[in-house]
């Protein structure tokens, strides 16, 4: 059942125990960490440099994570992802980093300026694009992005990792993980 | 996709010269006259609140403030508050070993993740909370207030029985000022005239202070021209206006506001005092007892296709018509003499003289994909009748604007036969039902030049 | 106004035996748990995630283009489970919306590039007006406009929005219709 596929990417490295789907558009020299779930039609493209995803991510469908070539000091420059994110369905990330236990939610759009902290949570519909940090445990909400700082960083989603880890097998052909070995071979469970 | 957007293009003129789209309105079949949602008398049927969809009791509403005592909002968004569960692993009292989950419950945003930990509530141990609610400091001198006016209210009131007989439909409003409805009346016995004055042992209406204006403030502290604002920790405005009974400065003295309910409405007609809507009694429910929307008994013109118009150029503009009835109807189109709107004669229409004949509504023939040719029953000049399928015909009118710029916009006067189709009139008349006249005057905005 | 002829590429698209219209660009994860009754048009583009949870979707709905359509989960005190969605007749479904939702009633009309955030619950005859974001666990009542974001009611909807819906959705079925073959 397995159709020929499009040219490898020898740039990929997916750690062991990450779950990364089949119908996903991966560009680029891209480090995807363990216990990782990207769903099927998410697109992770490294333009202008490397991307590393750290563990126990959720990356949903139709999100763009991008690492772009622009012409100011963030060129070139590794993107870095931390764990225990989540980046809901539709969402467009540029930024330089993201720290841990963040989630991005659905359509949300973080540019290349924004340095994401830990525990933040960059609400539906939202667009950041100034030159700055968010502080830690910070909201950003509503269509006018209003913010607060909230107390405690928001839930761990492991129920969630692990569901996913159980089923999404079952009905998607995966990518096999390839810890320090450059070829990749698509294969179904 | 062409929906709700698109809907304001046809409006047809409702009798409090009004205009509205076909689907806002409602035909009163007694009175035969188009009714608009402003002229009619709207009456609370439930109140109920539109989260736990639960419906409350007119009275306990009014008690409650139409509250629901459930459903709280979000005092920072306003969105619904969501009951949350936390574990607490504390150690059995009974026995030292063992640890026990208790599971305390808080109320959490799910939009701006605000919670009631953050004012420091503490947390409830049942799920369905008593939440503690704030008291109003200025409670006690509102309801001296409100009783001194229900009794002056009441004089008011014995006085002008006096001298007339109070009528059978006086406006609910002026009744219900003091929570003086009829039943209520009814049961104090003040209907009656032989209570026409204050009993004896009734409360005197008693001389309350007037409130003390405040003549000077404090100036403004030092602070706020020295230090910095800590702008993460001031409410803003419309947190304070959502409370304004306690309208708080302070961040941590938000508290969640209990749900405002909404209404389940029926509509009755000014004139002839008829339902002309009574939905079902369930808020979940769709259903209406009493449905009068003129959607179903006044022919529907839409505007077939957006055409380009140019100045003084006659253009052919083709309109739909759609036929609610489950007869044969047959329209007329004509001018509107003395048209007092003068926004809506940007063009000249020329309108087809003669009568149209529209099929009756049939359900099973309308999920129908071929055309039955209907044309050759019902004889159509092809050159005025564009197309027949089922109960709907285009037809086309010469439209010539005789402004250079702007909106085109028409208007005419649409007559069409009504059958009074209730089950009482099929009886009483053993042939087919009455068929009535009923002229409407139709406004639509064409496109602009 | 009335709803024009829209051609497709009759090749782009898979029309079963109940009438159903499906993109071949569609992706329909876990296929085998999706049920969709009759006369449905899924557009270009669609996501809809069988995989997650039991999908149903009713008659004469149209899901536009770039649609998201998937369940969400509950969080259970033994673990996590996605709820089954399903979807009413007669539903419009626009571009570029996601519905996250728990269940949609019948004739619903969804605007353009909305959120329905996690397990909402959308009664029958509401409508969501285009960009509206509703926070996770809304409860939409029947004849309710919500706009804005985070929703909020803003208006009712006339008594007569189900023969609307019944109206659009069926008109907007017959007027799908492949090139080549004429009226």
């Amino acid at each position: 059942m397995s159709a020929p596929k499009a040219p490898v990417n020898p740039n990929l490295k997916i750690m062991a125990g990450a779950l990364v789907c089949e119908d996903c558009e991966l560009i680029g020299d891209i480090t995807i960490g363990a216990r990782t779930v990207i769903h099927p039609k998410a697109r992770i493209i490294a333009e202008a440099g490397p991307i590393i995803i750290g563990e126990f991510n959720i990356i949903e469908e139709l999100v763009t994570i991008t690492n772009k070539s622009s012409t100011d000091a963030n060129s070139g420059k590794v993107l870095i992802i931390g764990n225990n994110n989540v980046f809901e369905v539709g969402c467009h990330v540029e930024a330089i980093r993201i720290g841990d236990h963040n989630v991005i939610e659905s359509k949300a759009k973080v540019g290349s300026k924004v340095e994401i902290s830990n525990g933040c949570i960059v609400g539906c519909g939202c667009i950041l694009n100034m030159n700055e940090a968010l502080p830690e445990n910070t909201v950003v909400y509503g269509d006018k992005c209003e913010r607060r700082i909230q107390r405690e960083r928001p839930p761990a989603q492991m129920l969630q990792i692990d569901f996913l880890t159980r089923i999404l097998p079952n009905y998607h052909y995966l990518m096999k993980p390839n810890l320090n070995v450059n070829v990749r071979a698509p294969v179904k469970k | 996709m062409a929906t709700f957007a698109t809907v304001d293009l046809v409006k047809y003129l409702c009798t409090c010269e009004k205009k509205f789209p076909i689907c806002r309105l409602y035909l009163c079949k007694h009175c035969l006259k188009l009714r608009c949602i402003d002229c009619v008398q709207h009456e609370v049927d439930t109140p109920y609140c539109p989260n736990c969809l639960e419906i409350m009791p007119a009275q306990e509403a009014k008690l409650k403030k139409n509250r629901c005592s459930n459903c709280f909002d979000c005092p920072v968004c306003g969105h619904t508050l969501m009951t949350r569960a936390s574990g607490h692993i504390s150690p059995n009292p009974e026995d030292p070993n063992k640890s026990v989950t208790k599971k305390t419950y808080y109320l959490a945003c799910g939009f701006c993740r605000w919670n009631t930990r953050d004012i420091n509530m503490l947390d409830q141990t049942v799920a369905t909370g008593n939440w503690p609610m704030l008291e109003n400091p200025h409670v006690k001198r509102i309801n001296n207030l409100l009783e001194n006016y229900k009794l002056m209210a009441q004089v008011e009131k014995a006085d002008r029985e006096r001298k007339k007989y109070v009528k059978r439909r006086s406006h609910l409003y002026l009744q219900d000022k003091f929570n003086l409805s009829p039943s209520v009346m009814k049961r104090k016995g003040l209907s009656s005239f032989s209570s026409l004055s204050l009993k004896e042992g009734d409360k005197t209406i008693e001389d309350l202070e007037p409130s003390v204006p405040v003549e000077s403030f404090d100036p403004l502290p030092n602070d706020y021209y020295t230090q910095p604002a800590a702008l993460e920790k001031t409410t803003k405005l419309v947190h304070r206006l959502s409370v304004p009974e306690f309208q708080p400065e302070d961040v941590s003295k938000l508290h969640p506001i209990n749900k405002h309910l909404i209404m389940k409405k029926s509509l009755r007609c000014r004139e002839c005092e008829h339902n002309l809507s009574k939905s079902d009694f369930n808020p979940c429910s769709i259903k209406f007892k009493i449905q009068l929307t003129a959607l179903h008994w006044v022919p529907e013109v839409r505007i077939m296709t957006p055409s380009t118009f140019t100045y003084n150029k006659e253009t052919l503009v083709t309109l739909t018509m759609s036929n609610p009835s489950v007869f044969n109807t047959t329209v007329t189109l004509s001018q509107i003499e003395n048209e007092t709107d003068v926004d809506y004669c940007t063009a000249k229409v020329e309108l087809p003289k003669k009568e149209l004949v529209l099929a009756s509504r049939d359900e099973p023939s309308m999920h129908v994909y071929e055309d039955s040719s209907q044309a050759h029953e019902f004889k159509d000049d092809p050159k005025l009748i564009v197309f027949r399928k089922g109960n709907k015909i285009g037809f086309v009118v010469k439209v010539t604007p005789v402004v250079p710029q702007g909106d085109v916009k028409i208007c005419f006067l649409l007559k069409h036969e009504f059958r009074n189709t209730t089950v009482a009139a099929l009886q009483s008349e053993s042939k087919e039902p009455e068929i009535k006249w009923l002229e409407h005057k139709v406004y639509l905005c064409l496109g602009t030049i | 106004m009335e709803l024009l002829d829209e051609f497709y590429n009759s090749s782009q698209y898979i029309e079963t035996a109940s009438g159903n219209k499906v993109s071949r660009q569609s992706v329909l994860c876990g296929s085998q748990n999706i049920v969709i009754n009759g006369k449905t048009i899924v557009m270009t583009g669609c996501v809809i995630r069988g995989d997650l949870a039991n999908v149903r979707i009713g008659r004469h709905c149209v899901i536009g283009q770039n649609a998201v359509i998937r369940p969400a989960f509950k969080k259970f005190s033994k673990g996590v489970a996605f709820f089954p969605l399903s979807i009413g007749d007669h539903v419009l479904i626009e571009e570029d919306s996601v519905i996250n939702a728990a269940q949609v009633g019948s004739f619903v009309h969804i605007g353009k590039n909305c959120v329905i955030g996690r397990r909402s619950v959308l009664k029958d005859c509401c409508a969501i007006a285009d960009n509206t974001v509703l926070p996770p666990e809304t409860i939409v009542p029947p004849f309710a406009l919500f706009s804005g974001s985070p929703g909020k009611m803003v208006q009712d909807l006339p008594d007569c929005t189900q023969d609307l819906m019944t109206d659009i959705t069926v008109s907007y079925y017959q007027h799908f219709k492949p090139h080549g073959k004429g009226k």
